[in-house]
C-alpha cells in the first residue's frame, strides 16, 4: 500500500431537482414537452474525468456546474457548462459527462428526454491506492430490490436509509455505489444490501426526491463487512411534510384531509394542525377566535366531531385555545363540509373525522414543545416487538402571565383570572399479525376558568367558576377479512362534565350553578373494502347509549303560569335524559363505467329518547364523472337527520314529543388537477334544514284541565347556499400554500319572523390565503391572510324606556340586516429547524394579527342605546416557542 | 347530548370570557346611566296599576266585554320627565296599546290615543315635570274592547295571569325633529278574580326618604322638586360629601308590612301566594351613586338586601341644586316616584 496524490471527480445528479422541474427543454427539439416526470433518470455508468495536469500541479480544485441533456435512451447528447471555471476543468467535465449512461427518465410513464443540472467536483486528496484483489463483481440482479451485486456473494456493504431528526426508516431510496454502477432500492425497513463489493474506497450515493441528495465516502478492507447509516435530510431542512390535500375517495363526494405531521408550520396556528381546519373552504371564521367549527353556515351543534367514529364534544380548548388532540396521536383529520357518507350520523351540518394513529414498535420517539401559552409532549415506545405504548400531555400556564397584563384592580381590590387547560392521552397497541391489531386509546381534557373580582368600595363582588372536561376510552380491533375487505370493531365509553357556578366573593356557596354530566357508551362495527373490483362497500352498525344528568341551583317556578314579581329562591334541580340509538348504514361505491361512479347510501337511525320512539331514514346518492384524466365532475343529493337535544325532550322543561331535525343537501362541483403541483376544487351547494327545534312560550290545555307550556317545537327553518373554491399548491421542495374562498348565504325563519333573516353565523365571504416558503438551512417563513364578512347585527334605531324595570329596550331594525366591518388578519410565522441525526430542534415565532388590525366582533351600546362602541377582537399577539422531536 | 354538552361548554366559555373581559375592564366607557343630563322619562306610574274584574264562568254565555269594561275604574297614568340642560317647552302624547318586542306600540294592533299636550320646562315650572293622562274606558269602549280582545288573542296564557296593556308616552321638543323624541312605556294589568280572594295590586309607597351624612342620624328629605323653591327645608351638603339615602317603607318595623301578598295561577289549575318584592332605582342630576339599584329579593342565604344607597355630591364652584329621583317598583306594574332636591355648596 502506498500513498499518493490522486485527482478524483465526484458527480451527482440532482434527480430530485429534475423531478421538481418537469417542463425541461429537450436538447434537440424546438418544442417544449410538458408532462409529469414519473421516473427520474438513474445513473448507470459514470466516468471519472481527467484532472487537468496544470491545475493538479498547481493544486487547484474546482466545481463545474453542468447541464446534461439525456435522451429517451439514457444517453447524454449534450453537455452545457453553466458556470465556466477555466483551467481546463470545463473541458474535462464535459468530456467525462458525455460518457455517462443513464436509465432514461419517464415522462407520463414513457421514456423521454430530460435535462438535469449537476456539478462535477475536482478535488485533490491523499488516498491510499490499492490494487484490487479481484475484478468488480458481475452486475447480476436476481435478488429483491434492496439487494444489489452478485447475489451468490456475501454481503459486504449494508445499511439503512434514515430520516434525520425523526429516525424514520425510509423506503424507496435509491442507494448507489457510484464507482461500480451498482444500485439498490431500500426496503420497507429502510435497509439495503450490496453483495460482493471488493475492498476499496467508494462513494455511496442516496437519492430520493423528498430528501437532499447524500453522498458519503466509505472504505473497507478485505474480508471486511461494513454497515452504514445514511441520514437523509428532508428537503428544505424541515422534517415535517407540509401539505393540504383535497383528497377524494370512492365513497365521499368532498373530503378535505390533513395528514399527520402536516401543517405544523401554518402561521397563526401555533403549530397546531387542527386549527388549519378553520382555513379550509366551507368553514366560517369563529368570532373571537373561539374554538367552534362553523361549517357552511350551520350552527356549531350541527357539525359532528368524531374520533375513530365516536363522537366527542369539542376539538379545541376554550377561549380560542389549542386543539385538545395531540397531532402525534392522529393519523388524519378529515373535513366533510356537506353530503358526507352515511357512516357519519346524527348530524345535519358537516362532519369532522379524526382518525387515530396506532403506535409502532419502531423505537422510542417523541416530541416536546414549550411556548408562551403551554407546554406539551409526546412519547412513544415499544414494550415488545408487537406491543407498544404512547402518551401525550399538555398544560397551559396562561394564568401565570395574565396578572401582568390585566389592569390594576385598584387599592384594596382583588382581581384573579385563572384560565387553565390541560389534556392527556394514552394509547396501547398490540399487533396480532394475521389476526389483526387491537388498540386502546384514552383521552381527557380539562378547561377551567376562575374569575374573582372584589372591591371593598362595591357591595357586589364576583366569583365565577366554570369547568369543561371530557374523557373518552376508545377500543379498536381491526383485521383483514380477506381480499380487500377489512373489519373494525370499536367500543367506547365517555364522560363529559360541564359546570358553572357564580357566587359572591365572600360567600360560602354559590348563588347559582349549573352542572351537566353526560355518560355515553357506544359501539361501532364497520366492514369496508372492495368485495369485487367494481364495488366499494362501507357497511356498519352504530350504537349509542347516553345518559345525561343535570344539576342546577336555579330559581324554579314550580309551574307558575306567570312569575313576574315573584321571588323564587334558587333550589337544587336534578334532571336526566336518556337516549338509546341504533344506526345502520351502507355506502356503496359502484364503478358504473370507467368514467361514471355512483355511490348510493342509506342510513337508518332508530332512537328511544325519554321513552319516545324516533325513526329516521336518510337516503343519499353521489355521482362522479371523470371528464378527463385531470378533471372530474361530482354531484350529490342526500337527507340528513339529527335527534333533538336532551333538554328539548325533558318532560318538565322541554317537550317529549319534539322530533328529529332534518336537512337536505344538494351540491355540484368539479376537481381539476392541471399538473402535479396545482389543483382546483370547487363546489356549489344548497342545504335546506327543516323541523328545527326552537323555543315556544305557548301554553296548552291538557285533557285533565291542567296547563302545560309547549317549550319546544319543530318549527324552525334554515337555508344555506353558496360556492367554494380551493386553489392549492402541493408541497414541493420549498413552498406550499392554498387559497380558499367561500361564498355562503345562511338564512333562517321561525314562525315569529316576518321574513327570512341571516343566521347568527352567516358570513357571505370568507377568504383564506396560506403560504409557506422554506429558505433553506432549516428556515421557513409563513404567512396567512384572512378576510371574512363581519357578523350580522340587528341595527339599533332607537330606544324605549321601560318604566316597569327602569331599563331601556332597544328599538331594532330588520333582524340581522347589518354587519360589523369586514374582518381581516395577517398572521406571520418564522421557524428555524436544526436537524441532528437523532433529533431535531425547532424555534418558532408565531405572530397573530401581525398588522394589528382592529377587527370589530360586536357592537356595545350605552344604557339607552344612543352611544355605541366596537368590541374588538385580539390585537397583535406574538408567541415564541421551541419544539424538539426525536 | 354531546351537542348540548358543546352548547353548554360554549356558554361556560362565553361566561368565562365575559367574566374575564369584565375583570380586565375591557368594556367601553359610557355615560353614567344614573345621572340625568338631558331629556329623559325618569319614571311612570299608573294608578291603579292593576284592576280585577269579576267574571261569571258558570253561565252558558261568555261574559259580555262591555260588562267587563264597565267594571274598570279610570286609571291615571303619569310620566315623570326631566330635561336638564335645555330651557324649553315640551310636547307629549300618550297612547294605550299592545307593545311589540321593542316595547313601542305595535302599529298592527288596536290603539287608543289618551292625550296630546304641552309641558312646561320641567326644570323651571315648580309643579311641572309630569305628563299625566286619565284613562276612561267608557269614553271609547269599542276601541278598548278591541284592544283587550287582541291582548287575549296574543297572550300565550290566554289571560290566566291577566291581560297586560301598555301606555306609551312620547315626549320631545316641538321644534326639534321627530326622531329626537324620547319614549317611555308603562304597563298595566286587568285580571280576572281568580281565585275569589284575589285583590288588585296597589302602587307601593315610600313613607319617608332619610338623608344622612357621615352616619349621623338622618333627616327627612324634602319631598319637592328643585324647581319648587317655596320652602326653607333645603338639605345642604358640601362638594364631594357622601350622603346616605334610605327609603322608609310604610309600616316598616310594625306588624303591618308595606309589601302586599298576591296569588299566581299554576299550571295544575291551582294558585300560589307570594309576598311582593320592592326595588329602588336611584337617579340624580349630578354626583355619583354607589348602588344605582337597591332592594330586591333576599340573597341565597335569606339576608335582606339593603334598601339605601350612598350618593357622592358633585364638585361645584357655586351653590347648585341637584335633583334626586327615587323610583320604587313592585315588579307587578306598581311604582311610585319620589323627587327631592339637595343643595350642594362648594
Amino acid at each position: 500500500m502506498r500513498r499518493t496524490s490522486l485527482a478524483i471527480a465526484c458527480i451527482a445528479i440532482a434527480a430530485g431537482h429534475a423531478a421538481a422541474q418537469p417542463d425541461v427543454r429537450p436538447p434537440d427539439t424546438k418544442e417544449v414537452k410538458t408532462g409529469v416526470v414519473t421516473k427520474v433518470p438513474r445513473l448507470l455508468r459514470a466516468a471519472a474525468p481527467d484532472y487537468p495536469p496544470a491545475a493538479l500541479a498547481a493544486g487547484k480544485t474546482a466545481k463545474v456546474k453542468v447541464k446534461l441533456y439525456i435522451d429517451a435512451t439514457g444517453a447524454v447528447t449534450k453537455v452545457d457548462v453553466l458556470a465556466p471555471v477555466g483551467d481546463g476543468f470545463d473541458e474535462a467535465a464535459v468530456a467525462a459527462a458525455k460518457q455517462y449512461a443513464f436509465e432514461p427518465a419517464e415522462i407520463d410513464g414513457k421514456p423521454g428526454p430530460i435535462a438535469v443540472e449537476t456539478a462535477i467536483n475536482f478535488v485533490i486528496e491523499a488516498q491510499e491506492v490499492e490494487e484490487p484483489d479481484a475484478p468488480p463483481p458481475p452486475k447480476t440482479r436476481t435478488g429483491p430490490p434492496n439487494h444489489a451485486g452478485a447475489m451468490d456473494a456475501p454481503v459486504t456493504l449494508s445499511g439503512e436509509a434514515i430520516e434525520r431528526g425523526t429516525r424514520k426508516r425510509l423506503s424507496g431510496v435509491i442507494v448507489s455505489i457510484v464507482e461500480l454502477g451498482l444500485d439498490a432500492v431500500t426496503g420497507a425497513d429502510g435497509s439495503f444490501y450490496f453483495h460482493g463489493v471488493p475492498p476499496g474506497k467508494y462513494q455511496v450515493l442516496a437519492v430520493d426526491p423528498k430528501y437532499d441528495r447524500l453522498l458519503r465516502p466509505i472504505a473497507f478492507e478485505k474480508r471486511e463487512s461494513v454497515e452504514v447509516r445514511l441520514w437523509l435530510r428532508p428537503r428544505g431542512g424541515n422534517p415535517y411534510e407540509t401539505i393540504v390535500e383535497g383528497e377524494r375517495e370512492v365513497l365521499e363526494v368532498t373530503r378535505r384531509t390533513l395528514r399527520r405531521q402536516q401543517l405544523q408550520s401554518v402561521p397563526g396556528t401555533f403549530g397546531d394542525p387542527l386549527r388549519v381546519l378553520q382555513t379550509l373552504p366551507g368553514v366560517q371564521r369563529t368570532p373571537f377566535g373561539l374554538g367552534l367549527v362553523l361549517v357552511r353556515g350551520s350552527n356549531p351543534d350541527d357539525t359532528g366531531i368524531y374520533v375513530d367514529g365516536h363522537e366527542v364534544p369539542s376539538l379545541f380548548h376554550f377561549l380560542g385555545g389549542p386543539s385538545i388532540f395531540n397531532a402525534e396521536m392522529l393519523d388524519s383529520i378529515d373535513l366533510y363540509p356537506g353530503g358526507f357518507p352515511a357512516r357519519f350520523g346524527r348530524h345535519h351540518g358537516g362532519a369532522i373525522a379524526l382518525e387515530l394513529r396506532p403506535t409502532k414498535s419502531d423505537g422510542i420517539h417523541g416530541s416536546a414543545k414549550v411556548d408562551f401559552l403551554d407546554s406539551g409532549g409526546y412519547l412513544r415506545a415499544p414494550i415488545t416487538k408487537d406491543l407498544s405504548i404512547a402518551f401525550a400531555g399538555r398544560r397551559s400556564y396562561v394564568d401565570a402571565f395574565l396578572g401582568f397584563v390585566l389592569p390594576d384592580p385598584g387599592p384594596g381590590a382583588q382581581r384573579i383570572v385563572t384560565p387553565v387547560y390541560y389534556d392527556y392521552a394514552g394509547r396501547v397497541d398490540y399487533d396480532l399479525h394475521e389476526q389483526g391489531r387491537v388498540g386502546l386509546f384514552v383521552i381527557g381534557s380539562s378547561d377551567t376558568l376562575h374569575v374573582l373580582d372584589s372591591d371593598p368600595d362595591s357591595r357586589v363582588s364576583t366569583n365565577l367558576n366554570s369547568a369543561v372536561k371530557f374523557l373518552r376510552v376508545i377500543g379498536n380491533y381491526t383485521r383483514s377479512l380477506g381480499g380487500d375487505m377489512k373489519l373494525t370493531l370499536s367500543p367506547a365509553w365517555g364522560r363529559d362534565t360541564i359546570t358553572f357556578s357564580g357566587a359572591q366573593a365572600e360567600a360560602a356557596g354559590p348563588f347559582t350553578s349549573v352542572g351537566l354530566i353526560n355518560h355515553s357508551l357506544s359501539y361501532r362495527m364497520r366492514v369496508h373494502g372492495r368485495p369485487i373490483p367494481r364495488l366499494a362497500l362501507d357497511v356498519g352498525l352504530d350504537m349509542l347509549s347516553r345518559v345525561t344528568s343535570y344539576e342546577a341551583l336555579v330559581p324554579v317556578d314550580n309551574g307558575l303560569i306567570q312569575s313576574d314579581g315573584v321571588d323564587i329562591p334558587p333550589s337544587e334541580v336534578f334532571r336526566g335524559a336518556a337516549l338509546l340509538g341504533l344506526g345502520a348504514y351502507i355506502d356503496a361505491g359502484i364503478d358504473v363505467s370507467e368514467r361514471w361512479k355512483l355511490i348510493p347510501s342509506v342510513r337508518l337511525d332508530s332512537y328511544i329518547i325519554e321513552g319516545q320512539d324516533v325513526l329516521t331514514v336518510d337516503p343519499r346518492i353521489v355521482a362522479k364523472y371523470r371528464v378527463r384524466k385531470d378533471l372530474t365532475l361530482k354531484a350529490y343529493l342526500g337527507e340528513f337527520s339529527q335527534p333533538p337535544q336532551p333538554e328539548a325532550v325533558d318532560s318538565r322543561f322541554g317537550n317529549p314529543r319534539v322530533g328529529s331535525e332534518h336537512a337536505t343537501h344538494v351540491g355540484f362541483g368539479y376537481e381539476w388537477k392541471p399538473d402535479r403541483l396545482w389543483s382546483v376544487d370547487s363546489e356549489i351547494y344548497f342545504v335546506r334544514r327543516r323541523d328545527l327545534v326552537i323555543f315556544s312560550d305557548d301554553l296548552v290545555v291538557n285533557d285533565d284541565g291542567t296547563y302545560s307550556f309547549v317549550n319546544f317545537i319543530n318549527a324552525g327553518r334554515r337555508q344555506t347556499y353558496g360556492a367554494e373554491i380551493m386553489i392549492k399548491r402541493e408541497i414541493s421542495e420549498r413552498a406550499f400554500g392554498w387559497l380558499s374562498y367561500t361564498f355562503s348565504v345562511a338564512r333562517q325563519r321561525n314562525p315569529s319572523y316576518t321574513r327570512w333573516a341571516p343566521t347568527s353565523f352567516d358570513q357571505p365571504h370568507v377568504l383564506n390565503a396560506v403560504g409557506s416558503y422554506k429558505l433553506g438551512k432549516g428556515w421557513e417563513l409563513g404567512l396567512r391572510f384572512q378576510l371574512a364578512s363581519g357578523r350580522p347585527e340587528t341595527p339599533v334605531i332607537g330606544a324605549t324606556y321601560n318604566a316597569d324595570t327602569g331599563e331601556y329596550e332597544a328599538v331594532r331594525g330588520p333582524l340581522r340586516s347589518e354587519r360589523v366591518p369586514m374582518f381581516r388578519q395577517i398572521d406571520f410565522r418564522v421557524e428555524k429547524q436544526w436537524l441532528y441525526e437523532r433529533w431535531s430542534l425547532g424555534l418558532y415565532l408565531d405572530v397573530i394579527n401581525v398588522a394589528n388590525f382592529e377587527n370589530v366582533e360586536a357592537t356595545e351600546y350605552d344604557y339607552r342605546f344612543r352611544e355605541s362602541a366596537p368590541v374588538t377582537s385580539f390585537p397583535i399577539f406574538p408567541t415564541l416557542g421551541i419544539r424538539g422531536t426525536w | 347530548m354531546v351537542r348540548s354538552a358543546r352548547l353548554l361548554a360554549g356558554l361556560a366559555g362565553l361566561a368565562g370570557l365575559a367574566g374575564a373581559a369584565g375583570a380586565a375592564g375591557g368594556c367601553a366607557t359610557f355615560e353614567d346611566p344614573t345621572i340625568v343630563l338631558d331629556l329623559r322619562v325618569v319614571g311612570m306610574t299608573a294608578e291603579p296599576p292593576e284592576q280585577v274584574v269579576d267574571i261569571d264562568l258558570s253561565g252558558r254565555e261568555p261574559p259580555s266585554p262591555a260588562a267587563l269594561l264597565a267594571q274598570l275604574a279610570p286609571t291615571r297614568v303619569c310620566a315623570y320627565v326631566a330635561d336638564p340642560g335645555a330651557a324649553r317647552e315640551l310636547s307629549w302624547s300618550m297612547t294605550a296599546c299592545l307593545p311589540s318586542d321593542d316595547l313601542r306600540c305595535d302599529p298592527a294592533l288596536p290603539q287608543v290615543v289618551l292625550a296630546e299636550a304641552r309641558l312646561g320646562d320641567p326644570e323651571v315650572v315648580p309643579d311641572g315635570g309630569r305628563a299625566c293622562a286619565l284613562i276612561e274606558y267608557d269614553a271609547a269602549p269599542a276601541d278598548w274592547i278591541a284592544l283587550f280582545a287582541a291582548a287575549l288573542r296574543r297572550d300565550p296564557t290566554r289571560g290566566l295571569a291577566g291581560l297586560d296593556y301598555a301606555i306609551e308616552v312620547r315626549i320631545g321638543d316641538p321644534a326639534a325633529p321627530v326622531g329626537a323624541d324620547v319614549f317611555g312605556v308603562k304597563q298595566a294589568r286587568v285580571s280576572a278574580r281568580l281565585p275569589a280572594t284575589k285583590v288588585a295590586n296597589h302602587n307601593p309607597v315610600v313613607a319617608d326618604l332619610q338623608l344622612s351624612v357621615n352616619q349621623v342620624r338622618g333627616e327627612s328629605a324634602p319631598r319637592r322638586r328643585c324647581a319648587w323653591r317655596g320652602g326653607d327645608d333645603d338639605f345642604v351638603v358640601r362638594s364631594g360629601v357622601r350622603v346616605t339615602l334610605f327609603p322608609v317603607e310604610p309600616g316598616q318595623g310594625t306588624d303591618e308590612p308595606a309589601r302586599e301578598e298576591f296569588t299566581v295561577p299554576t299550571l295544575d289549575g291551582g294558585f300560589e301566594t307570594f309576598t311582593e318584592i320592592l326595588t329602588y332605582q336611584w337617579l340624580a342630576g349630578a354626583g355619583a351613586f354607589q348602588d344605582p339599584i337597591t332592594g330586591g329579593p333576599p340573597d341565597i342565604f335569606g339576608n335582606e338586601t339593603l334598601l339605601g344607597t350612598d350618593w357622592t355630591a358633585p364638585r361645584v364652584s357655586a351653590p347648585t341644586d341637584v335633583p334626586i329621583w327615587l323610583i320604587q317598583r313592585d315588579a307587578r306594574y306598581g311604582a311610585s316616584v319620589t323627587e327631592t332636591c339637595i343643595r350642594v355648596e362648594p
